[in-house]
């Protein structure tokens, strides 16, 4: 049981987990590099410390400053928020061996996921359903490897087993290009993920991006806590995500949800995760689970009514879950845009001091944002700088009061993503709902409005 | 990019002896040349699609002509890089000569890469900053005579 916990992250997330760790009172040690020296959540801190330069590497990355940091401020437990070091097998196992808690799943759990080869064999074993394909890596002999892809049918996708979030795969729409691709792959894969393993699925064609939150705690208790649907993508970021994701029918959700925390339960897992589908035709295909609280996890909190980062910390702590399957609903619908410091006609980031920062407000307006009006936004990290979520009783509902919320929202000094946002709400394919993860990218071809 | 500024743009022009002047602002850029004996003439032109798959752009030096030769600036707010890779050798050295559309240096924000490009051809005269550091929008990096 810890009382203190050290923040290993910054900006907006370094914020939520302080106010998290506020409500359960809870010490916070903030840690920071030279270039966020002056943020709010640094002051607000119980302690802060400096633990390098302002390039990640030298600071967010380096995880013997992060356990030095530790050490000499007396924190019992590490937050790794999302992103840096949150998915880092060895960091956390590193932490563990310092005597700290690290708040989020084993080390063997974050690796088996981080592995996708290995993270899809677990899936099939529980029982969740995944994208055709075999769980194992490809073998060397092109023969063999032409009949793998003729038994799954072409189009096929080429994925790198260290890979995820998008990166390192590669679309095969006939056998002559299988080879080549494959070779280019295995080189990149090599490269950037310092494994050259790769593995073939059937590529989907027009899929929506659906994910369900999970919740664990260490006495073999889990729950899923509703979808997100985070289809609107631009080069594999999301852009605007909501929950619950539409359109869905409830009991095919039910039987996939259950799936999920049976999952859970078969490999041990500890604390907040989201499994990650491409959902085509009312079929879900598991594509990777993310072992950490994720940028979007405010929709599911206006939906279920559960501050979802208390609970993370509380599971960490040893505590029980005192909240079975039958207490979680669905109230309502949530959206949630990420608003990033980039200029959404060139898509070039866009770093600077703000002068100027309204925020919407109101019922059902929420903004998670660690900015402010004479903030300098650092060209050192990612460019997000404030999430707006809003909630209301059906999805027309809480899109009208996004409109609105959007157009209340007023930044000057950095050009922003607003503009793209407010174009994107008033999208009639998009208010609609169930559009697929290519649409954004459509839309912004076609240069048409959105 | 608004009447009124273009109209600014060309009194501006017109007040002083600049033979080109171009100005790059929300996707747009606004080129006015000054032919012999004629006043500044605009030419407007909406920027192509912006992708590309290695999450690069290209942003030709804002270029301004004085005594001691062009200019070069940064286009944004970020961290400036002489070479591909700190082991790398620099793009250009002071002395050298470069065409237009050559790469002069990067500009990192936000895991963007932005490259810095001539606007002509010339000689690198002066490199006034170091590969590395902090550069805020339109601080001067080299000087191209």
């Amino acid at each position: 049981m810890f009382d203190s916990v050290l923040i290993a992250n910054r900006g907006e997330i370094a914020l939520r987990i302080q106010r998290a760790c506020r409500g359960l009172g809870l010490k916070t040690i903030v840690v920071h590099s030279e270039a966020d020296r002056d943020a709010s959540y640094v002051r607000h801190a119980d302690q802060a410390i400096c633990i390098g330069p302002a390039p990640a590497s030298d600071s967010y990355l380096n995880q013997a400053a992060l356990i030095m940091a530790a050490e000499v401020t007396g924190a019992e437990a590490i937050h790794p928020g999302y992103g840096f070091l949150s998915e880092n097998a060895d960091f956390a196992a590193r932490v563990a061996q310092a005597g700290l808690v690290f708040i989020g799943p084993s080390a063997a759990c974050i690796r088996v996921m981080g592995d996708k080869v290995a993270a899809k064999r677990a899936m099939r074993a529980a029982g969740v359903p995944c994208v055709p394909g075999p769980d194992a890596a490809l073998p060397d002999d092109p023969s063999q490897i032409h009949y793998l892809a003729r038994q799954i049918g072409y189009p096929v996708i080429v994925k790198a087993a260290g890979g995820g979030g998008g990166r390192g795969m590669r679309v095969v729409e006939q056998e002559s290009a299988l080879l080549g691709a494959l070779a280019v792959t295995r080189e990149e894969a090599r490269r950037s993920f310092g494994n050259a393993e790769v593995y073939i699925e059937k590529f989907l064609g027009h899929p929506r991006h659906v994910e369900i939150q999970v919740l664990a705690d260490g006495f073999g208790h889990a729950l899923w806590l509703g979808s997100r649907d985070c289809s609107l993508q631009r080069r594999h970021q999301k852009v605007l995500e909501e929950a619950p994701a539409p359109g869905i029918p409830d009991r095919l959700l039910a039987e996939v949800g259950a799936r999920c925390v049976d999952a859970c339960r078969q490999i041990g897992y500890l604390g907040l995760g989201t499994f990650e589908f491409l959902v085509e035709d009312d079929a879900f295909y598991f594509i990777e689970m993310n072992t950490r609280l994720q940028v979007e996890h405010p929709v599911t909190e206006m939906t279920t009514g559960i501050d979802i980062v208390q609970q993370q910390i509380r599971v960490a702590r040893g505590e029980r879950l005192t909240v079975s399957q039958a207490d979680i609903g669905c109230r309502g619908h949530a959206f949630e845009c990420r608003i990033n410091a980039e200029d959404t006609e060139r898509f070039m980031p866009s770093p600077g001091v703000i002068t100027r920062w309204e925020l919407p407000g109101g019922y059902g307006v929420r903004v998670d944002s660690h900015a402010s009006s004479g903030y300098r936004v650092s060209p050192y990290y990612d460019s997000m700088i404030a999430k707006l979520i809003v909630h209301g009783d059906t999805r027309d509902d809480a899109l009208a009061r996004l409109r609105i919320a959007l157009d209340e929202m007023q930044v000057e000094g950095i050009a922003t993503n607003l503009p793209l946002h407010r174009r994107l709400v008033r999208d009639a394919a998009f208010a609609a709902g169930c559009v697929d993860i290519h649409h954004l990218e459509q839309r912004l071809q076609e240069g048409s409005g959105a | 990019m608004e009447l009124k500024q273009i109209k600014a743009f060309i009194d501006a022009m017109a007040s002083s002896d600049l033979s080109e002047l171009e100005a790059s602002k929300d996707g747009w850029t606004l080129k006015l040349v000054r032919r012999a004996g004629s006043t500044p003439t605009p030419r407007s032109s909406a920027e192509g699609s912006p992708s590309s798959e290695l999450r690069e752009t290209e942003e030709s030096a804002a270029a301004s002509s004085g005594e001691s030769g062009t200019e070069v600036r940064a286009p944004l707010y970020g961290l400036v890089y002489l070479g591909p890779s700190p082991e790398a050798p620099p793009f250009v050295v002071a002395g050298q000569a470069v065409k237009a559309g050559d790469i002069l240096c990067i500009i990192e924000a936000m895991k963007v890469f932005n490259n810095v490009c001539a606007a002509r051809d010339g000689i690198v005269e002066r490199i006034l900053v170091e590969s590395g550091i902090e550069v805020e929008a339109g601080q001067l990096l080299m000087r191209i005579a």
